[in-house]
């Protein structure tokens, strides 16, 4: 709770400094180029994959990639990169 | 790009065993394993591509987390076909020499690329570039570019600044010319006008020094039209200059023989192929010279460049002859007339420069077989020409 807090207070910071969160706050940034690829940075980790789904834990949420022929062309401990025919990127809070 | 270094590196396709393979993913990444292409089975496993040094991190991961296996589904690269094929020495050897060739022909200059140059030639700068050792199929480990720079000054004394600049097989040559100095004109120098041609001055105007002839006097050529002796007071010497026209008259005669010869192509021709290997010629035929008594020659080269642009070091040449045979014609006398006509008017043209024509007459004879056309002509032309005198001149 306390830690929790501590981030709401790094994220309101931020803002008001106009910093970007992605930066140091480990929030999550999403790119995503056409319908073809998905570049996820700031990740915390693989929590479903399949050719139709992908779900990347984030920092206090998921990041949920549907479409078709899903899959992951590279991956690093803060960086995802899926491609395929990308039909949504839906955000879980 | 990187599909070709990935072939270089060479690479595995595993197969990684979990209960949740998810989990797997998860602790590659985290111990950065470098992967890629990661696909789930039908059976739940995870497949990726791995390079050779991730694979061994990878079998390391697996054993000390002890949370899956690690299965070699495929390999592919470079490293695995080479050693796939250690025992056929032959096409060992032949891959061997390709490669060797290759990093041989870097060391060579294949292409030379000037930049820079306005008023000089190509031609001329590589020419001088070819007799300071810099050449198409020069080795570039021999090329010492400060000093063939520094000798290329020299040798085309036009240039202000030229580098040489060495991209492994391609040599860019940059260079600047120089801006010509400006002839200054000098008022203090003892300058005559002087007659170029014999004519009768229309117009005699000095803008400096003492004027010597006036309309319709006759002069001829090296006559001192305004001298640079000025006779007012003590006497000075001055930079004559000014504009002095004079009519001016010429005559030119052209003849023109009316049998002519004319060529006919007999429809017999050949070709032969050569390529220019890094400016080496190598003929791929053995006979040499022209085929034909009377034929043309045309020579068509065709270098070959790739998609991207990059100039090949290679030229294909070809030789066409095509054989002709001379037979007799006979020229109207009218169309003779027209040509010596023009010919002739071009003559004057170039003779008056900025002067105009007057007026003109031309007059034509004929007989034992060639024509003859002259032309008569009035002109108005400037005649004067500055020229330094000496000190002791006479100012008239």
């Amino acid at each position: 709770m306390r830690k929790d807090r501590a981030g709401k207070a790094l994220l309101k910071a931020s803002e008001i400094f106009d910093l970007p969160g992605e930066a140091g706050l480990g929030v999550p940034r999403v790119t995503v180029t056409g319908s073809h690829r998905v570049h996820i940075e700031n990740h915390r980790g693989l929590l479903e994959y399949g050719p139709e789904t992908i779900v990347a834990g984030c920092a206090g949420m998921l990041v949920k990639v549907r479409g078709s022929g899903l899959e992951i062309s590279a991956m690093s401990d803060l960086e995802l990169v899926v491609t395929g025919r990308i039909s949504g990127v839906e955000l879980i809070c | 790009m990187g599909r070709i270094m990935n072939f270089l590196r060479g690479w595995a396709r595993v197969e990684l065993r979990c209960k949740y393979s998810e989990r797997a993913v998860n602790i590659c990444a985290r111990n950065h394993v470098e992967f890629w292409d990661l696909r789930r089975t039908e059976d739940g496993a995870a497949q990726m591509s791995v390079s050779i040094p991730s694979y061994v991190k990878l079998r390391r991961v697996a054993r000390d987390s002890g949370a899956f296996t690690v299965k070699i589904v495929g390999r592919s690269g470079a490293p695995f076909f080479l050693w796939r094929i250690r025992r056929r020495y032959a096409l060992l050897a032949g891959l061997l020499l390709c490669v060797g060739l290759i990093g041989l022909s870097s060391v060579f200059v294949w292409q030379i690329d000037v930049v820079g140059n306005k008023t000089v030639p190509t031609s001329r700068i590589l020419a001088a570039l070819r007799q300071e050792g810099v050449d198409i199929g020069t080795c570039v480990l021999d090329i010492v570019e400060t000093k063939a720079a520094n000798n290329m000054m020299l040798r085309v004394p036009e240039l202000s600044f030229i580098a040489l600049n060495n991209h492994g097989s391609r040599i860019e040559v940059v260079v600047r010319e120089k801006v010509p100095v400006p002839e200054l004109f000098d008022p203090r120098k003892p300058t005559g006008v002087f007659a170029r041609k014999p004519g009768i001055i229309t117009e005699a105007l000095a803008l400096e020094g003492w004027p010597l002839v006036e309309p319709g006097d006759a002069v001829i050529a090296g006559d001192e039209l305004i001298s640079a002796h000025v006779p007012l007071g003590r006497g000075f010497a001055t930079h004559a200059r000014g504009r002095v026209m004079a009519r001016t008259w010429y005559e030119f005669t052209l003849k023109m023989p009316l049998q002519t010869e004319r060529k006919v192509y007999t429809g017999e021709s050949r070709s032969r192929y050569s390529v220019i290997l890094g400016g080496k010629r190598i003929n791929l035929y053995f006979m040499g010279g022209n085929p034909y008594a009377s034929c043309d020659k045309i020579t068509e080269y065709d270098t070959l460049i790739l998609p991207g642009g990059a100039v090949l070091p290679v030229t294909l040449v070809r030789d066409s002859f095509d054989e002709y045979a001379t037979v007799p014609a006979v020229l109207d006398e009218e169309d003779a007339e027209r040509i010596l006509s023009a010919r002739l008017m071009e003559l004057l043209e170039n003779e008056i420069g900025d002067g105009w024509i007057v007026s003109s007459e031309t007059e034509c004879q004929s007989g034992e077989g060639l024509v003859t056309v002259t032309l008569r002509a009035e002109c108005v032309e400037e005649i004067g020409v500055e020229r330094e005198v000496t000190e002791d001149a006479p100012a008239q």
